[in-house]
């Protein structure tokens, strides 16, 4: 299930491209020291229970307040923010690979074998991600923990990126370098690895944003149905803690918008680096002003894979 | 709703009405007809399907009490009072292998005809044969103004279980297959006829010609409701006039809400022992348990959620209150948290305290998960006050969240050391309670106690006579409070919730005429609440 | 197209012409739908595979859920006990191949067995109880969605960093990445629990009856109001920020250029030759958004506690009802597959190729 929505914008928007940089890479500090920092200074855990009072609000002794378990919301957040993290990295990386995978190789591959693997991509398009995501996620009944959680979202979300990995490579395909490479008689693999891959890169960095965006909002909504691992705590589990306890209709808002802004946060900053993956799979739009003659030649790219046969 | 949040849904609903290109129609007839429908949260489903099947176990609540009546039932809240249903009264004979039922010669059916006592043979006949009685009845024959039972063995440890069979009429049940029937258009014999069924609710409205008496509540509609979270919402507007879900912080998000209509009635029907797995060393060392069992302070734990719902229980597993006579002298009240008691216990099996952790022979930390369905807020909280609780002891003790599914099957595995979340109801006769708790026959009894001893003394109980009792409980009481086979450590609490809205006449607990646990909303106590109730006067 | 063999009568030249492209659109709208036709066999197929190897590669024990259940209600005889293992222990004695076989079967005549969280319900009779609540729902959000995102797209796209553009661009990146049951949650919150406005819940007032019925109607939209916003303000973005871009990058192509040298009018510029072609992609990529949006939804009619396909997954996750979860797992399924095939429809007509080779 990537949240694969090409977000392109060609105004010049380095800043933008900086604010997300800067939002994930506090999200990765906070995920690897965030734990150290709310244990010894803070001197608060995730999981302890009458950490404070029943649902106080925000405090200097318990930052973003308590749950009604008396929970230290923003040591759960802290917590949250690694597994979510690392749900994001490991789903969306087995998605990215398996995305470039079969992608690459279904728009590389001419004749029967490609119609095959074409098909094979396609059908695993049309087959909407959450239901199959919800049907696995229930067999495993939550064991191996998030790690088989991320490991499912992974498989079964490739489908979106590997269709743009397809259009791109059947693009490159008829590229005179690759012609040329195809000419001097280089071996097929010795091709993808070398002259498709390279020239896909900033494509597959933007599926693999996408992925890892998609796998964290995935896992939300599994771990908020009650089909994920919910005794981790992570931002799904505290927003299924949160519906459950009936946080809002408390006025617990310090309880209820951390860790679905942090949700938004994250997809946001995607949509922001995204803008500069655009510009470096196109030069052409760094300089690119509106009615100039650059832009008019994009080519439009994996938007448009089955459109622009 | 309010005035102008109806005006404004309505609007709104109407414009998108006439949009679609269909007539628009207001609702008027909402206020009308709510003030005297009573609405019971029953359902914990979100869409509901059509089964009046009173041998389902997938049955809609409400098919028995309100459409098929039981025999008769005990008030677990009023010290297990007789309570009458088709039958009136009960004598036993043979000494347990006879039971003689009369029954109450005004009932008839829906369709008119006379309840008969042929109906009542047929009915246990039909459950004998289609193996749905976990009784040993032999023989059924009408006598008299009523009908016989005869058993194989004596019969006194089952006899709610008999109270409780649902009567269905011969002629249309005959050819039925208990399993796949779904009975739509249900004929029964009690106060209520099926009204409509949607998907979120089933409507039941008074019968006209109820034999017994008029019926004071003309419609009783059952909701659906998914979550607690939306229940709590639907109590606080008063859309729900009783509900029985464990919402978070009742008295914050229900009772101070409306002091004066909103009520609260904890009922305690069953226990809540912490379970080991015996199966597992060194669980099934009884010092472990001892031990584990004086470490624990059962208030703390009782109010870790909701606070007032839950009570502390004595070792043997039954409340003072209710089962006082029962009870041996110095086991009636709660066993106390007792640090050195408890460590004493530890070191006779072998574990020494150092560092803080209880560690064997060897060095190796005793380590307890307690398994929980992590999806539960309230099996969550307890359960992480238990592993509080026995952390301080210096056992490495943790709560291992699962899906419910998952859950369930663990724990029919037996994979798993120590689990909180069964509950064992108390009933009218100890021996169900005890059986469904350690005989290894029981689907309840997951710790993996298969002892001669416990085994003996239950057959002891299931015959004894009711004069004998108190007498034959003892043997099994004593076997936990020296075996601990289970660590009583709570008597649970239905938080039986109600509004003086729209009805008063509920039962409280001044008045308990009868017992509003998950029979609330079905069964004779459903049947005598429903039945108890008067329009709230307009105040 | 009954049209065709009369038109000659009125004006010969033009008509056949119209003619010859009419037959010629109709041929290459033939093949194209037969390819696709076939595709989406070939994806229903994979999908009843899936489904049928999915729980047999992860067998489930749903006997000792119900009867868990049952002992909630009572003590269970041994004999039952039995019986309920023998009903729903799930024991495939049959080689793998019969199985499948007559799992196909059962598939073209609807019958999926027996419900366990509703048992005895056929999940037939289940599915067919939520699935025109979610469709209805799914559908008319979706096209609202569809057509309201691609249209401020297209003013946002139009004139790349104006002002619309660079209020609206930023803004639903944002509210794309909300998750769709927070965003459901706040609705309720404000719009049912504290303004009052909305039902809390459900899918029409639980008394009326599903039918022709105006009461029931005008209930039923009020009830799907705060649902059906969830979906469009979460699902509206990724409309319009593709189609934001690709009107973006079409407005300077040659032919829009043109069009605008030969003095046509803004307003006909912009759709008719812009919006036209950058709606495309939107269309082809549909399949992608329309699975996102499914999940979506699902999660939204779990908040709400709308009655329709979501709630009885949820249902069916909670009572371990592998059934019921997997019948709906192939009606959600092939419900994308049939949105899918008619918006390649939709594609075929709306591209201009096809009229180009038609001519």
């Amino acid at each position: 299930m990537t949240r694969r929505h090409h977000v392109r914008f060609r105004v010049p928007a380095n800043r933008k491209v900086r604010v997300g940089l800067a939002v994930f890479l506090l999200l990765v500090l906070v995920a690897a020291f965030g734990q150290l920092f709310v244990g010894h200074v803070l001197g608060q855990s995730a999981n302890r229970l009458h950490a404070g009072g029943n649902l106080e609000s925000p405090s200097g002794r318990h930052w973003l307040g308590t749950t009604s378990f008396g929970q230290d919301v923003f040591a759960q957040l802290v917590a949250g923010t690694r597994t979510s993290l690392l749900v994001g990295l490991i789903g969306g990386a087995i998605a990215t690979a398996l995305a470039v995978l079969l992608g690459v190789l279904s728009g590389y591959t001419t004749g029967r074998s490609g119609a095959a693997l074409t098909a094979f991509v396609n059908i695993f398009l049309v087959i909407p991600g959450l239901p199959l995501l919800i049907l696995v996620a229930s067999y495993t009944r939550g064991r191996g923990g998030w790690l088989t959680v991320a490991v499912i979202i992974g498989l079964t979300s490739w489908a979106g990126g590997a269709r743009a990995k397809r259009a791109q490579t059947l693009s490159l395909r008829n590229r005179d370098f690759v012609e040329a490479a195809n000419y001097s008689g280089e071996s097929r693999t010795r091709i993808l690895l070398l002259e498709v891959i390279p020239h896909l890169a900033p494509v597959i960095a933007s599926t693999f944003l996408f992925s890892v965006v998609g796998s964290i909002a995935a896992e939300a909504g599994l771990d908020f149905i009650g089909a994920g691992h919910a005794s981790t705590v992570s931002w799904g589990t505290m927003l299924y803690w949160v519906q459950s306890q009936g946080a809002l209709q408390s006025g617990a808002w310090w309880w209820f918008l951390p860790p679905g802004l942090c949700i938004a946060l994250v997809g946001t900053a995607a949509g922001l680096i995204n803008f500069g993956v655009d510009e470096l799979a196109d030069p052409r739009l760094r300089t690119r002003k509106p009615g100039s003659a650059a832009g008019r030649s994009r080519r439009s790219g994996g938007v448009t894979p089955e459109g622009a046969r | 709703m309010s005035a102008r949040s109806r005006t404004v849904a309505s609007v709104i609903s109407a414009m998108a009405v006439l949009g679609a290109g269909t007539a628009a129609c207001t609702s008027g007839e909402e206020a009308s007809s709510a003030s005297s429908v009573l609405t019971v949260a029953a359902y914990s489903q979100p869409t509901l399907q059509a089964n009046f099947n009173p041998f389902s176990p997938n049955a809609l609540r409400g098919t028995v009490g309100l459409i098929y009546e039981q025999l008769f039932d005990f008030n677990t809240a009023d010290k297990n009072q007789f309570m009458p249903g088709l039958a009136t009264k009960y004598t036993w004979d043979a000494g347990g292998k006879a039971l003689h039922l009369e029954l109450d010669n005004r009932a008839k059916w829906s369709d008119g005809t006379a309840l008969s006592r042929d109906d009542v043979v047929f009915t246990f006949e039909y459950m004998k044969q289609h193996k749905l009685l976990a009784v040993p009845l032999t023989t059924v024959v009408p006598e008299g103004g009523g009908v016989t039972l005869t058993f194989a063995s004596p019969a006194y440890s089952q006899i709610q279980q008999i109270g409780r069979v649902a009567i269905v009429p011969r002629k249309l049940w005959a050819k039925q297959d208990p399993d796949t029937y779904i009975n739509r258009s249900p004929v029964g014999s009690g106060p209520y006829a099926l009204g409509r069924v949607t998907g979120q609710q089933v409507s039941f409205t008074a019968r006209k010609d109820y034999w017994r008496q008029d019926v004071p509540v003309k419609q009783i509609n059952y909701v659906t409701t998914s979550s607690t979270n939306l229940l709590a919402q639907q109590m606080v507007r008063h859309e729900v006039d009783l509900s029985y879900a464990g919402i978070p912080n009742i008295k914050s998000q229900y009772l101070d809400k409306d002091t004066a209509h909103n009520h609260l009635w904890p009922i305690r029907a069953s226990m809540k022992p912490l379970l080991l797995n015996l199966r597992r060393a060194p669980f099934d060392n009884v010092h472990v348990r001892k031990g584990i069992a004086l470490a624990l302070d059962r208030e703390k734990v009782a109010d870790a959620y909701n606070p007032g719902v839950y009570q502390a229980v004595g070792p043997t597993g039954l409340t003072a209150q209710s089962w006082g006579q029962v009870i041996p002298d110095g086991a009636k009240e709660p066993l106390a948290q007792d640090r050195q008691a408890a460590l004493k216990e530890m070191a006779q099996a072998g574990y020494q305290l150092k560092g803080g952790r209880l560690v064997d022979a060897k060095g190796k930390q005793l380590s307890l998960e307690i398994l929980t369905v992590s999806t539960f807020a309230d099996g969550m909280a307890y359960a992480q006050e238990l592993a509080g609780q026995l952390s301080q002891l210096g056992i490495k003790a943790t709560v291992p969240g699962e899906a419910p599914s998952a859950y369930v099957a663990d724990e029919g595995k037996h994979n798993f050391d120590a689990v909180f979340g069964d509950a064992y109801v108390f009933g009218s006769n100890l021996y169900n309670f005890y059986w469904s708790m350690l005989s290894p026959d029981s689907t309840q009894s997951i710790i993996g106690w298969d002892d001669p001893a416990t085994k003996a003394a239950l057959d002891k109980l299931a015959k004894a006579d009711p004069a004998g009792q108190t007498e034959a409980t003892k043997g099994l009481e004593k076997i936990m409070t020296d075996q601990v086979p289970t660590i009583p450590v709570v008597v649970k609490g239905t938080p039986y919730m109600y509004s003086t809205t729209r009805y008063t006449g509920w039962p409280t607990e001044k008045n308990p005429y009868t017992t509003p646990d998950p029979g609330a909303v079905s069964g004779v106590y459903a049947e005598k609440l429903f039945l108890s109730l008067r329009p709230a006067t307009k105040g | 197209m009954g049209g065709v063999t009369l038109s000659p009568a009125v004006s010969k030249a033009p008509a056949a012409v119209r003619r010859t492209s009419r037959s010629a659109v109709r041929r290459i709208w033939g093949s194209v739908l037969l390819k696709r036709i076939a595709f989406y066999l070939v994806a229903a197929w994979a999908a009843a595979t899936l489904n049928f190897l999915l729980p047999r590669l992860m067998p489930g024990d749903p006997a000792s859920a119900i009867l868990l259940k049952m002992s909630e209600l009572g003590p269970v005889t041994p004999d039952r006990v039995q019986l309920v293992h023998r009903l729903f222990g799930g024991a495939h004695s049959e080689p793998l191949w019969r199985q499948y076989f007559s799992y196909l079967g059962g598939l073209f005549h609807g019958d999926f067995g027996l419900s366990l969280a509703f048992y005895p319900t056929p999940v037939s009779t289940v599915v067919r109880s939520g699935f025109l609540w979610s469709v209805l729902l799914l559908g008319v959000s979706t096209v609202i969605a569809f057509v309201l995102g691609t249209v401020l797209g297209a003013l946002a796209g139009r004139r790349p960093g104006g002002w619309l553009d660079t209020v609206i661009s930023p803004l639903s990146i944002f509210v794309h990445s909300l998750p769709y049951f927070w965003a459901a949650l706040i609705l309720v919150y404000v719009f049912a629990f504290r303004l009052d406005w909305f039902p809390l819940s459900g899918g029409a007032r639980p008394d009326l009856a599903p039918g022709f019925d105006p009461r029931f109607i005008s209930s039923a939209v009020t009830h799907a109001l705060l649902p059906a916003a969830t979906i469009v303000l979460t699902s509206i973005s990724g409309w319009l920020i593709h189609m934001r871009n690709m009107m973006a990058s079409v407005v300077n192509e040659d032919y829009v250029l043109l069009a605008r040298a030969k003095g046509l009018s803004e307003t006909r510029v912009t759709t008719a030759y812009a919006a036209r072609n950058a709606v495309l992609p939107s269309v082809s990529s549909f399949a992608v958004s329309i699975g996102l949006v499914v999940g979506g939804s699902l999660l939204t009619e779990m908040v709400f506690n709308y009655p329709g396909l979501g709630s009885l997954l949820n249902q069916a996750i909670l009572n371990l009802d592998y059934p019921l979860m997997q019948a709906l797992f192939l009606v959600i399924s092939m419900t994308v597959l049939v949105a899918n095939f008619v918006m390649d429809c939709l594609y075929v007509l709306l591209d201009p190729r096809t009229r180009e080779a038609a001519s």
